[in-house]
């Protein structure tokens, strides 16, 4: 059975609207224009301003449907493959889709348990790439980084066990599914909570 | 935290994900050729992913 999902537009996200503002700045600096960070943070919010509001303009005057889709992703059922979706859902597309790989394991005719698996955990990684930089940051708030602490550790040791399951026996036991759904909820909890603070 | 501090963390996050890009771009790479091969990653495939996952974790942890 196939169902469609649908994840955050790349154009409502801080992350990459930041990158894009940082690559500019490098750009116009070849030019003598110096873009500071805080002049960056300054222009990414105001990007962010404009196109919130836009989206309520164009909601109030009915001449758009809301869509949450950067593209549709078809997806076969399937918890490792659900794995993925929810990290895709989590904003996690950095760099846009094409340097996504699981976006690319999304839209595969019929990726193995490993595959998956491995595009999911890469998607992870992402994910804690910014959780990092959040926990080493002078700003970070102590209570966030006990709780990314808490669910980065179950994260990590969850999607290594379904990775050892699915190596193990090819994902086709009922053990590497029961793994392969711990990480499911266990990552699926560590991206939500990075997005409700704002660090995704 | 003050707006400056959020500023800063922004963008140290942006920068974050703009490093994170060619680890991406490289695992995005190594699925396409996996599908395309119709394989399953390597041992050393999954090592150089586990690396950066653990590496990433202790990191979080302090450590």
């Amino acid at each position: 059975m196939s169902e469609a999902i649908t994840s955050k537009s790349w154009y409502r996200s801080r992350t990459i609207w930041g990158v894009i503002v940082a690559l500019l700045a490098q750009v116009v600096s070849r030019w003598g224009y110096d873009l500071t960070p805080a002049l960056q943070g300054e222009v990414v919010t105001v990007i962010l301003d404009a196109v919130s509001a836009g989206g309520a303009g164009l909601a109030i005057f009915g001449r758009v449907k809301a869509s949450k889709a950067i593209a549709p992703v078809k997806v076969r059922s399937g918890v490792a493959k659900a794995l993925v979706t929810a990290m895709l859902l989590g904003g996690l597309a950095l760099g846009g889709p094409t340097a996504c790989a699981g976006y690319t394991i999304a839209q595969a005719e019929d990726p193995t348990p490993a595959q998956v698996i491995y595009a999911a955990q890469s998607e992870y990684n992402k994910a804690l790439h910014a959780a990092a930089v959040y926990v080493e940051s002078d700003a970070a708030d102590e209570d966030v980084v006990a709780v990314l602490h808490r669910l980065s550790t179950a994260a990590t040791e969850t999607i290594l066990d379904a990775q050892k399951a699915v190596r193990s026996d090819g994902g086709k036991s009922a053990t590497a599914a029961a793994a392969v759904t711990a990480a499911h909820h266990a990552v699926e909890a560590f991206i939500d909570y990075l997005t409700s603070k704002g660090i995704l | 935290m003050g707006t400056a501090q959020l500023i800063l963390l922004g963008i140290q996050i942006a920068e974050a994900a703009a490093q994170a890009i060619p680890e991406a771009i490289a695992a995005r790479d190594a699925v396409e050729r996996m599908l395309a091969e119709d394989r399953d990653p390597t041992d050393a495939e999954w090592e150089v992913l586990n690396a950066v996952t653990v590496g990433l974790t202790r990191r979080i942890q302090g450590g």
